[in-house]
Formats: C-alpha cells, sequence, structure tokens
C-alpha cells in the first residue's frame, strides 16, 4: 500500500519522538490499524536498543597521556613546513614574472611589428624600404605628409 | 551593542596561558574515552583510530580559540574528528586509483575486537556477542556520510539537533540518512538471523 510506504519512511522519525505533531498523529493512527507498519516499528526498537548496548559493550584499550609540549611541537613544525611551501610557490611564481614573461612578451611584439610596418609603407608609397621597430610614430607622420602631399 | 560584546566573551579571555593549558587538558580527560569509542565506530580499526583520535587532540589545541563554549566541547571534537576522518577517506580513494594499496592489514585490530559481553550464561554470552560483532560489522559496511548519523544517534544517543551541529547539514538530511542506515543494518541482520531476531529480541 501506498500509505504504509509513505509511514515506513517516517517511522525511524517516530521513534525518535523527532516528527512534527501532524505527523505523529498520521503515524499513530495508521500504526492502529496496520500491523504491518506497528511490528515494523516494534523491530526498529529493538535495532535501535541493540545499537545502544553496543556502546556499552565497546571498550578499546586505549589511553591517552596528553603532552601538551608534543602537540605545540608538531603545531610548530607543521607551520614551518607551510611557510617553506609557501616561499617555494611565491618563489616560483617570481621566477616565472621575471624571466619567463618578458622574452614570451617581447617575441609576441617583435612578430607584430614587422609585418604591420612593412605592409603600411608599402600599401601607401609603393616604395619599400627598412623601417626600424621602434619608430612606428616616423613612419605614421610620414604616410600622413605623402598622402596630404598628393 | 555594548551588551552583544558583553554576552560575547570567550573561554579564554580571562585566563593565563597555563590556565588555558589546564582547562583543555581536563576537557580531553574528560572525553578521551568517548571519542575513542566514537573514533573506532567510525573509522572501523583501532590503529586508524588511535591516529584519528591523535590528530583530532592537535587541531582541537591548534584552533582552540575558535571553540565556542555554547556548544559541548566533545561535540566540537567530534566535529573535527569527522572531518580529519573524511579527509583521509578522500585521500586513501585517489592513491588508491594511483597507488597498490593494502586495504587492510591482518595485524590491525578490528573495531568488533573489542567487544565485550554481559555477564550471562555462556550460550547467551556467545549468541549476543556474536550479534554485536554482526552489527559493528554492518556498520562498518554503511557508506560513511550514513556511518557517522547511525553512530551518533543510535550508539551513542545523540539526538538530531545535536547530530546535525557535529556533522554540520540539516536536520532533514539526518532523518534521511539515519533511516537508510537503519534499514541497512536491519537488512543485513535479517539476511544472517532471520526476520525473527528483531520481532523476538529483547
Amino acid at each position: 500500500m501506498m500509505d504504509c510506504s509513505r509511514i515506513k519512511n517516517k517511522l525511524s522519525a517516530y521513534l525518535d519522538g523527532e516528527l512534527p505533531e501532524e505527523d505523529i498523529r498520521e503515524v499513530r493512527r495508521h500504526l492502529f490499524v496496520c500491523s504491518a507498519c506497528e511490528s515494523e516499528l516494534n523491530k526498529l526498537r529493538n535495532l535501535k536498543g541493540m545499537m545502544g548496548r553496543l556502546n556499552e559493550s565497546f571498550h578499546p584499550n586505549a589511553s591517552y597521556v596528553l603532552d601538551i609540549d608534543r602537540i605545540q611541537s608538531r603545531i610548530y613544525s607543521y607551520r614551518m613546513k607551510e611557510i617553506v611551501m609557501l616561499s617555494v610557490i611565491a618563489s616560483i611564481i617570481f621566477l616565472i614574472f621575471v624571466f619567463v614573461l618578458p622574452t614570451y612578451k617581447s617575441t609576441l611584439i617583435g612578430i607584430n611589428t614587422e609585418t604591420s610596418l612593412g605592409e603600411i609603407h608599402r600599401n601607401l608609397t609603393g616604395d619599400s624600404y627598412d623601417v626600424p621597430k621602434t619608430s612606428g610614430r616616423v613612419v605614421v607622420n610620414y604616410l600622413k605628409q605623402v598622402s596630404s602631399d598628393r | 551593542m555594548s551588551e552583544a560584546l558583553v554576552q560575547s566573551t570567550t573561554w579564554y579571555q580571562n585566563l593565563t596561558a597555563e590556565e588555558e593549558r589546564a582547562w583543555f587538558e581536563k576537557q580531553i580527560q574528560q572525553c578521551d574515552k568517548e571519542i575513542t569509542r566514537f573514533a573506532c565506530h567510525i573509522a572501523g580499526n583501532m590503529e586508524k583510530a588511535k591516529d584519528l583520535v591523535q590528530e583530532a587532540f592537535l587541531r582541537a589545541y591548534k584552533y582552540r580559540h575558535s571553540y565556542n563554549e555554547k556548544y559541548p566541547f566533545r561535540n566540537w571534537l567530534y566535529a573535527i574528528l569527522l572531518n580529519i576522518h573524511r579527509h583521509n577517506c578522500k585521500k586513501e580513494k585517489f592513491y588508491k586509483t594511483f597507488i597498490p594499496w593494502k586495504t587492510s592489514d591482518d595485524e590491525e585490530q578490528d573495531a568488533w575486537d573489542f567487544i565485550e559481553s554481559d555477564d550471562e550464561g555462556p550460550e547467551v554470552k556467545t549468541l549476543k556477542k556474536q550479534l554485536v560483532v554482526d552489527i559493528e560489522k554492518s556498520i562498518q559496511n554503511l557508506p560513511l556520510k550514513m556511518r557517522e548519523v547511525i553512530v551518533l544517534c543510535d550508539v551513542l544517543g545523540y539526538s538530531y539537533d545535536e547530530a546535525s551541529e557535529v556533522v554540520s547539514c540539516p536536520l532533514g538530511t539526518i532523518r534521511s540518512r539515519l533511516h537508510r542506515a537503519r534499514r541497512q543494518v536491519k537488512k543485513d541482520l535479517e539476511k544472517i538471523y532471520g526476520e525473527d531476531l528483531l520481532t523476538s529480541w529483547r
């Protein structure tokens, strides 16, 4: 029955007294007429009782001597390890920024500058001569002058 | 505003370093047996449980100033222990994928090796001990999230509210996990002992 499966899902919480009032009333009404669910509740109750006994029967033979000095020295060594690791990571990042990125950046700029300056010069004047990479502004001004002269 | 400031005094505010240390030691001594039991149920064997407990003490001492005395110290310690265990389980899962890993050592003592029976007749004693061992094994076979909840609520007797504080999840989640855990343990026991066991057990 659909009702039974819905009620069975609530039996655990009902057993623990963790259901809202309305649900408790609903479960009680159903248990009054359904022996299967009543039996299921009984089984859950016994299972819960068994598990409670588990803790009483459980005697692990471990005793701890709490040594705060030892704990403090371990905490200190963990902190030192963290500091060393962070320093290594920071150094690697620093090295990447100082050595690797500038080389990569200058390679990129070199490629872009060569093609673009060469093309502008050939298209507008028909002549071609070597244009220094750093003279972008000079070339643009010259080209403007040439086109205005025409 | 001033009222809020007065109410938010912390446990260590008026203590010297020595007094803080003494307070911490006292708290640990009051709950070291309970936390060992809890760790055994969660971890499933004694060696792992001992490591867990030591690690939990260390972390509790390191972060002792974050302890809110509104809540029981024991619950806070349990939460720390659970977090460590979850982290260890994830790490173990990761290593199992890439490195051959021995899941259990024959020399390690399982949690159920520490079960003692009540003082009754020898046959009843053996039966009950075996039953309790089977329950413990069934709990160990549960997924970690369900195991945490059933150990807290059924084995240790925590309420749903207390369990939700320790495990850091809502009440509805506690309810559903506990329901599924109990259903699984019941199923496991019925497989071994038949349906009559739970009906007629006293």
